[in-house]
C-alpha cells in the first residue's frame, strides 16, 4: 500500500500546491488590478485635463463665428462708448442678443455653448443668451474676471467660474477697428453639468464627479458603475486640504475606499483652482472575492481560455494512476488472498500458500495458517506442535557468527562427502549472551509467541531426494554421547501436495529418549535447506549445534508437558526458517 | 377821470413791486451758494498701471488658465493688463476743511470685481455693498474683523461703515477676483471717478486751498497736485495728474 499512500500524498501535495497558485494568483490578481486602476485613473486624469482644455480651444474656435461678425463687433463699439451701461441703447441690445442667438443656432450642438455673453470694453454685459439668470439685471457685467480681462485686452483665453453652478468658459476679443483696442469681448460658456460629465465619462471609460464649494456638482458614469459609490468623493473632500499634491500640483494620488472603488482627485483649472473646485475620476478596482471568487468573476472569455482537454486528461491521469496503484497493492492480493481462502474453504488446500501472497495480505496467510496450526493443537490438546521459537536461535545467527561459541567447529559440519560427525565437547553450551533463550528452555520464562506455530509449507522436494543424513551412505549420525537424543526409528513421512513435497506432519521427528534422535537429521537438512531459500547463512550451522538445541528443548519440553515423544519440523516463519515442536504422548 | 387813472397807475405799481419782490426772494433763496465751485481735472499715465488681480491671474503658476494666447491683431502696445480708470482710479481732494459728509457711499459687487474697485471716503462713512449678480457674494475683509464673511444674495445689500482711519481690504469669499480697497482719510473733501479718458470733476463746497490726489489698488498713485479754489470753477486739465510715466516691470511677460 506504499505506493497507494504515496500517490495520495502526490495528490495531497498537488491540491495544496494548487490551492497555493490560487492565492497566489488572486493576490497577483488583485496588486495588479490596484497598479492597473492607479494608472488608469493617472491616465483617466490627465485625460479629463486634456479634454478639457481641448474643447476650450474648440470653443474659442467657435467664438471667431461671434467675434468676425461685423453687427456684433458695431453693436459693442456703441456700447463701449457710452460712459454708464444704463446709456447703452436698448435697441442695440436687442439685436445684439438677436444676433448672438442666430450664430449659436448655426453652431454644432456638440460644439456649442450654453451661455454666450457680448461684453462691452467697460465690461458691461450688453447682451448676452442663455443664461436667464441675469436677465433683469441691467448692470450685470463680467469685466472683472480675469479670462473677461484678458479678452478686452487683446487675449484668447479660457477659465472655469463657479457662480451658481461651474462653468468652464472661453473669451476672446472683439475687434472693430484694426489697430485699435478690441470693442469688446465675446464670452462663451459651457455649463459643467451631468450632461458634460456623462460625456467625458464616455470619452475616458471613467467615472467622473465634478464638485465646487463641497458638494458634487455634477456627475457621469460608465454603464455599470455604481453611481452611488461617487458620494464618498463629497466625504472626502476635507482630507484634500492635507494632500500636499493636491495643493501644488492638483492632483492626488489614488484615494482607495473599502468597497473597492479608488479616486484620483484634480482641481479644475482657473478661479475654480483656488476655490478648491475639481473633479474625481474614479474607477472599481477589479478584486477577486475568495478563492471561488475567480469562478463567479469569470466570464466567458475566461473560461474559453482554460484547456478543458488538457483538464480532462490530467484527471484522467491521475484516476488512472491511482486505480491501477490501488489494483496493485490492494485488489490484485486481495483477490489472490480470496483466492487461497477460497481454496482453504474447499478444502483444496489446508494452509495458504503465503509466498503467493503480498503485502499485507502475507501476513494475514501466515496469522491464518498459524491460526490453522493452532486450532487442531487445540483439539488435541497436546498433540498440537508448538512453536519452539528457534528461529531466535538459528534464524538470527549472523553468518559469521563465531561458531566457537558453541564448540562446532566447521569441519564438524554434516555434509554430502561427510562421514562422521564430531560430537560437541560436553561442555559445550548453546547459551550465548545475545541469543535470548526459548520460554520453557533451561527455565526461562519467556512466553511463546504465537505467531512462531506456523507450519512449513516450503517444498522440500530436494530434502526427500538427498540422504536422510548429509552423510552419502545415508547413515544417520553416529549417537552423541552424553546426548538426550534418541533417534526415532522411522524415517518422517513425505507428502507430495500440489507438485511441491510438504513436510506432513507425522514425517516429523519423534523421539521420546535422550538419545539424538536419527530423523533430526532431516529435520537439520530441511531447516538448512529453508534457510537456504530465505537467503539465511547456513555458513557454521553444524548439525552439533542444531541438535544439542533440540536435545535441550526437546527435554524441557518433556518436562513441561508430561510427554515422551517431541516432534520437530522446519517452516517459514516470516521469511525466516523456524522450527516448531509437537508434543506427542504416545 | 384823472384820479381814476391815478390810482390805477399806482395799483399797478405796487403790483409790480410785489412781484419784483416775490421773484428776489425767490432768487435768493433757489440760487446756488456762491462758495460752491467746480474742479475739473485731467489723469494722465494711466495706461501704465496694472491691474493687481488681472496680473496675478496670468501668472501659470496661479493656474488661472489651461491656455492663455494673444490675439495678434490687437496690437502689442493695446495688449496691456491697464486697469478700468472708471471704476479703479478714485480721485480726491484732500484738504484741512470740513470734511464732507458722511452720506452712504454705494459700491456694486457684480462681474468679478466691485464697482468702485478703490474708494476713499471720510471716516464714518457708510457703505452699501449691493449684489448686482444672479449669485451670492461673501463679501469679507482682510485683516480686521468688523467684515466678517457673510453671505450676501442676489439683489441684496450689505452695510459696512470705516469707523477709523486707515486702508482696508475687501475680499470675496466665492470670487477670488472681487478685490476692493476702502482708504478712510479724514481729509477727504470730495471724490470723484474719472471717464475712460481719465477727465473728472469734483465739487467743492468751501473755497480753499486743496491736494488732488489719485488712489489706484489701495494706494496713492503719482503727485499729489495742489489747487486752489475760489468762488468760480476751478479748471486743472492744463495740469493733470501724472499717475505713471513708465510701464511696470510685469510688462516684460505678455
Amino acid at each position: 500500500m506504499i505506493a497507494s499512500r504515496f500517490w495520495f500524498g502526490v495528490l495531497g501535495l498537488a491540491l495544496s500546491g494548487a490551492v497555493l497558485i490560487l492565492y497566489l494568483a488572486v493576490s497577483m490578481h488583485d496588486r495588479l488590478g490596484v497598479r492597473m486602476v492607479s494608472e488608469g485613473l493617472s491616465a483617466d486624469s490627465r485625460v479629463v485635463s486634456w479634454y478639457l482644455k481641448n474643447s476650450a480651444r474648440e470653443g474659442a474656435a467657435q467664438l471667431i463665428r461671434f467675434a468676425a461678425d461685423d453687427s456684433v463687433a458695431k453693436a459693442l463699439s456703441l456700447a463701449s462708448r457710452v460712459d454708464q451701461a444704463s446709456e447703452i441703447d436698448a435697441g442695440t441690445r436687442r439685436q445684439l442678443k438677436a444676433t448672438l442667438a442666430k450664430i449659436a443656432g448655426e453652431i454644432p450642438k456638440s460644439e456649442g455653448f450654453d451661455a454666450v455673453f457680448a461684453v462691452a470694453q467697460s465690461g458691461e454685459v450688453v447682451a448676452h443668451i442663455g443664461f436667464e439668470q441675469a436677465a433683469n439685471l441691467p448692470d450685470f457685467e463680467l469685466g472683472g474676471f480675469p479670462v473677461v480681462a484678458d479678452a478686452l485686452h487683446g487675449y484668447v483665453r479660457d477659465d472655469t467660474l463657479v457662480f451658481d453652478r461651474i462653468y468652464r468658459v472661453v473669451a476672446r476679443p472683439v475687434e472693430f477697428e484694426v489697430g485699435q483696442l478690441p470693442a469688446g469681448a465675446i464670452v462663451g460658456a459651457r455649463l459643467v453639468d451631468d450632461q458634460f460629465a456623462a460625456d467625458l465619462s464616455e470619452r475616458t471609460g471613467a467615472a467622473i464627479a465634478f464638485y465646487a464649494n463641497g458638494r458634487r456638482e455634477a456627475t457621469g458614469v460608465p454603464t455599470g458603475f455604481n453611481r452611488a459609490g461617487l458620494d464618498q468623493v463629497v466625504t472626502d473632500l476635507p482630507s484634500l486640504d492635507a494632500d500636499a499634491d493636491y495643493k501644488e500640483k492638483g492632483r492626488t494620488d489614488v484615494h482607495d475606499y473599502a468597497d473597492g472603488l479608488s479616486v484620483v482627485y484634480a482641481r479644475l483649472p482657473g478661479e475654480a483652482w483656488q476655490l478648491g473646485a475639481g473633479y474625481a475620476v474614479a474607477r472599481q478596482t477589479p478584486r477577486v472575492e475568495g478563492l471561488f471568487g475567480v469562478l463567479k468573476q469569470a466570464d466567458s472569455k475566461d473560461k474559453e481560455a482554460v484547456s478543458t482537454l488538457l483538464l480532462v486528461a490530467i484527471a484522467l491521469l491521475a484516476a488512472v494512476v491511482g486505480v491501477l496503484l490501488s489494483f496493485w497493492e490492494y485488489t490484485a492480493p486481495l483477490k489472490a488472498f480470496g483466492r487461497q481462502v477460497k481454496a482453504l474453504s474447499t478444502g483444496g488446500v489446508k494452509h495458504l500458500a503465503v509466498d503467493k501472497l503480498r503485502g499485507p495480505f502475507r501476513q494475514l496467510g501466515l496469522d491464518l495458517n498459524l491460526a490453522l496450526d493452532r486450532a487442531p493443537r487445540l483439539a488435541g490438546g497436546d498433540e498440537a506442535p508448538i512453536s519452539v521459537g528457534f528461529e531466535q536461535i538459528f534464524g538470527d545467527a549472523p553468518a559469521s557468527a563465531p561458531m566457537a561459541a558453541f564448540g562446532v567447529p566447521p569441519s564438524v559440519a554434516p555434509s554430502a562427502g561427510g562421514s562422521a560427525v564430531q560430537q560437541p565437547p560436553a561442555s559445550a553450551s548453546f547459551a550465548r549472551a545475545d541469543f535470548p533463550a526459548h520460554p520453557g528452555l533451561g527455565g526461562h520464562a519467556q512466553p511463546v509467541p504465537p505467531a512462531a506455530a506456523v507450519p512449513p509449507r516450503r517444498a522440500v522436494a530436494r530434502a526427500a531426494a538427498q540422504p536422510a543424513f548429509p552423510g552419502a551412505d545415508g547413515a544417520y549420525p553416529p549417537a552423541m554421547p552424553n546426548s538426550d537424543f534418541a533417534y526415532a526409528q522411522s524415517p518422517p513421512e513425505m507428502a507430495m501436495a500440489g507438485g511441491a513435497v510438504h513436510l506432513a506432519p507425522d514425517a516429523s521427528i519423534v523421539n521420546g529418549s535422550a538419545e539424538l534422535d536419527p530423523e533430526w537429521t532431516q529435520v537439520y537438512h530441511e531447516f538448512v535447506r529453508i534457510k537456504q531459500d530465505c537467503g539465511e547463512a547456513v555458513e557454521g550451522f553444524t548439525f552439533e549445534r542444531f541438535t544439542t538445541t533440540l536435545r535441550k528443548n526437546r527435554d524441557a519440553l518433556m518436562r513441561e508437558h508430561g510427554v515422551q515423544h517431541v516432534q520437530f519440523s522446519a517452516y517459514v516463519k516470516q521469511g525466516r526458517a523456524a522450527l516448531k515442536a509437537k508434543p506427542v504422548r504416545q | 377821470m384823472t384820479l381814476n387813472c391815478e390810482a390805477k397807475r399806482q395799483w399797478r405799481s405796487a403790483i409790480f413791486a410785489g412781484l419784483l419782490c416775490l421773484a428776489l426772494c425767490l432768487a435768493l433763496c433757489l440760487a446756488p451758494r456762491a462758495e460752491a465751485a467746480g474742479l475739473r481735472g485731467r489723469l494722465v499715465g494711466y495706461e501704465h498701471l496694472r491691474n493687481p488681480v488681472w496680473v496675478a491671474a496670468k501668472a501659470p503658476e496661479r493656474h488661472g488658465y489651461s491656455f492663455r494666447e494673444p490675439v495678434t491683431t490687437v496690437p502689442a502696445g493695446l495688449r496691456k493688463l491697464f486697469p478700468l480708470i472708471s471704476k479703479e482710479v478714485c480721485v480726491v481732494a484732500l484738504g484741512t476743511g470740513t470734511p464732507a459728509a458722511a452720506k452712504p457711499v454705494g459700491v456694486r459687487v457684480s462681474g468679478g470685481r466691485t464697482t468702485p474697485v478703490t474708494l476713499v471716503v471720510a471716516p464714518g462713512t457708510e457703505l452699501r455693498f449691493r449684489n448686482g449678480d444672479p449669485f451670492d457674494h461673501r463679501l469679507y475683509g482682510v485683516g480686521f474683523t468688523t467684515l466678517a464673511p457673510s453671505t450676501t444674495a442676489k439683489g441684496a445689500t450689505r452695510r459696512w461703515t470705516a469707523q477709523a482711519a486707515g486702508r482696508y481690504e475687501v475680499r470675496d469669499e466665492l470670487s477670488p477676483s472681487v478685490q476692493m480697497w476702502v482708504i478712510a482719510e479724514p481729509g477727504v473733501v470730495a471724490t470723484a471717478f474719472p471717464s475712460s479718458d481719465g477727465r473728472f470733476a469734483l465739487t467743492i463746497d468751501e473755497p480753499g486751498q486743496y491736494t488732488l490726489q489719485a488712489y489706484f489698488a489701495g494706494e496713492p498713485v503719482g503727485r499729489p497736485l495742489a489747487v486752489v479754489v475760489d468762488k468760480r470753477d476751478v479748471d486743472v486739465s492744463a495740469r493733470p495728474l501724472v499717475l505713471a510715466t513708465k510701464p511696470p516691470v510685469e510688462d516684460n511677460t505678455p
